[in-house]
């Protein structure tokens, strides 16, 4: 039987139950709605006692299917004021699973100074021991702490500095397994300043001596059907440019057809994207020793992630992802690979979303706080929130804050929470997601990308968004979404391991359903949340200013946007 | 011989990428990447020749990340 950890940090106490019977057939994004619908008040303060941190694994963790071990983070955002889920790959969900545990809940406040860590060893004992001495330490050194006590089979969650100050752009970073860096990330949401307002600095995961054994309803069935599904996925990956390349690749398709923001979306082209784009990229895997084809999990057969070396042949970064290098390169007219790995492992290390923290280099740019495409200068900005400067401490609670601090007129934020590398003048679809997705501006919630929607009419872009949106919520619930795209056409079989785990019939209803349960579940909560229907909009300059790429204004109007969850 | 996409297709003197393409029945679109060797090649470039041994891989974007 799964169990779950009850942090009180009032008490200083950790203590470990049953898994509720009630979320059996729930994890990652779903369980966390549903979880939060009953436990966290949706008016409570996000950094106050009744807000809580929540840590878990999806609906089949413990199993073989490939990526079913993403980690997903909850809570009340501190940067939107919603519901937020930020999942993330790496070994901590795996660990988590080899111990028996499907849930972590972190609740109340500490009433003393101090910081913790939550450590399970390799017994699958729980301990809340004290980590003062590890104040101020950001992951890369942490991590490696970490990795001298317990070995390099450790899986680690931690805050840097960032979440330590509350940043609202502060994410909980993760270790990749293969790797062992602490690159993977629940980036979005400024969840990190949640866990650092529990006083909690780390989870801390060893080894499980022995691993907890899933319960099946049918074990030969589910065996059957995890090794065709798995089989699919790879399949497709070998076709997947993420595998071949890893997302950086996105940019080749972006960049061309007005989708890559540029200069702080102003609509504009790039003609240098090359000096950023995959040809550079793997150029330099190549010629410096680094590699791509890393699985950010055991079992992934999409093994997307990188490591990215310097000049010199040096380790800089990993998991150096599309989104990071759209935000902080071209969004910041910024054309140099290395300079946007080097913020990106600055971002790893303090811990903040890349995609935030770009952003708002992007507003000081846009207000002529420093030039664009001013790499040092960038550079510095980033140093100032490792610093926690006056200004520092400005950045690290992301785009809007910046924006709104230098008067910026075209701050890119849905919610609070900033765009990322996709125009949406160009990709009108996924601008109805940014819009309307309970999670703010955000592309995993429904990216509508794609010639089959993207030459549509706008009825069509709706129709896509409220569609991927609802099949987010149930990937988010079950696996990576890289994963996830590779099976399209075989997602029946999800239905079908459904109850061959669970037991009950193998309908691919009871997956959609849980998708659209989930949804409904999470505009519930950000409605009470005091969320209002006039925020599921663009900002306004996307409605006026047309994209000089194409021409092409977000042209989808108040009512189009008002019905749509109208099921 | 060329590869595309693990298809073995003949090489003839002259091919260029789009032959090549076209002969493995492969289609490509914005959405796609095309690699030939390690190397990217632009939408704009499948006129160019290829050689034998050539090695192409035609990846389709799939979702954003």
């Amino acid at each position: 039987m799964w169990s779950k950890l009850l942090l009180d940090m009032k008490n200083l106490s950790v203590t470990k139950e049953p898994y509720d019977k009630e979320y059996e057939e729930l994890g990652g994004r779903s369980l966390i709605a549903q979880y939060m619908m009953k436990n966290v008040p949706p008016t409570c303060e996000p950094l106050g006692k009744d807000n809580q941190l929540i840590i878990c694994t999806s609906i089949f963790a413990g199993t073989r299917l490939t990526t079913a071990h993403r980690l997903s983070v909850g809570g009340k955002s501190p940067l939107t004021g919603g519901i937020k889920e930020s999942n993330s790959g790496g070994s901590a969900a795996y660990q988590l699973a080899g111990h028996g545990i499907k849930l972590i809940t972190v609740k109340d406040l500490p009433e003393e100074e101090g910081l913790w860590l939550l450590h399970i060893d390799a017994q699958g004992n729980a301990s809340l021991e004290d980590a003062s001495e590890y104040k101020g330490l950001n992951n890369y050194d942490f991590v490696e702490k970490m990795h001298e006590m317990y070995g390099d089979k450790v899986a680690t969650i931690s805050i840097g500095a960032a979440g330590e100050r509350l940043y609202k752009s502060a994410s909980l970073q993760i270790t990749e397994f293969n790797s062992n860096h602490p690159s993977r990330a629940a980036a979005r949401g400024g969840l990190g300043a949640l866990m650092g307002s529990k006083g909690l600095k780390a989870v801390v995961i060893e080894n499980p001596v022995e691993r907890y054994q899933v319960e099946y309803a049918d074990k030969q069935k589910f065996d059957e059907l995890v090794s065709s599904f798995n089989k699919i996925v790879a399949a497709g990956a070998k076709k997947d440019p993420f595998h071949n390349i890893g997302t950086i690749s996105t940019i080749e398709v972006t960049a061309n057809n007005g989708v890559l923001p540029v200069d702080n979306f102003s609509g504009r082209l790039f003609p240098e994207y090359k000096e950023v784009g995959a040809g550079k990229f793997m150029n330099n895997l190549e010629t410096r020793g680094g590699r791509n084809k890393v699985p950010c999990q055991p079992g992934c057969v999409v093994q997307c992630s990188n490591c990215y070396n310097d000049k010199d042949g040096k380790y800089l970064t990993s998991g150096f992802e599309y989104e990071t290098l759209a935000i902080m390169g071209p969004n910041c007219h910024i054309s140099d690979l290395d300079a946007v790995a080097q913020m990106d492992r600055i971002c790893d290390n303090i811990g903040v979303d890349t995609i935030e923290a770009g952003n708002a280099v992007a507003m000081c740019m846009e207000t002529g706080r420093i030039k664009w495409g001013d790499t040092q200068a960038a550079l510095s900005l980033l140093k100032e929130m490792e610093e926690g400067t006056e200004f520092g401490r400005i950045m690290g609670d992301g785009c809007e804050a910046v924006g709104k601090y230098l008067g910026c007129k075209r701050i890119p934020v849905v919610k609070h929470q900033s765009l990322p590398g996709y125009d949406p003048r160009n990709t009108k679809g996924t601008g109805i997601t940014y819009a309307t997705s309970p999670m703010g501006a955000d592309h995993t919630a429904g990216l509508t990308m794609g010639r089959a929607f993207d030459d549509c009419g706008r009825s069509a872009q709706a129709y896509a968004s409220t569609k991927l949106q609802v099949a987010m919520c149930f990937s988010d619930s079950i696996m990576c979404l890289f994963a996830f795209a590779n099976a399209a056409n075989d997602l029946y079989l999800l239905g079908e391991l459904m109850a061959t785990l669970y037991g009950g019939t193998p309908d691919f209803g009871r997956i959609s359903m849980l998708g659209v349960k989930t949804l409904l579940t999470e505009r519930a909560y950000n409605k009470m949340a005091g969320i209002k229907a006039e925020e599921d909009r663009l900002p306004e300059f996307f409605y006026k200013e047309k994209s000089s790429a194409t021409g092409s204004k977000f042209d989808i109007i108040d009512y189009e946007l008002e019905v749509l969850f109208d099921f | 011989m060329i590869v595309v996409n693990d298809k073995i297709i003949k090489f003839y003197e002259g091919m260029t990428i789009a032959d090549a393409i076209k002969e493995a029945g492969e289609m490509i679109d914005y959405m796609t990447i095309i690699m030939q060797d390690k190397s990217i090649i632009q939408y704009n470039q499948i006129d160019k020749k290829v050689s034998d041994g050539t090695n192409l891989k035609i990846l389709r974007i799939l979702s954003g990340g």
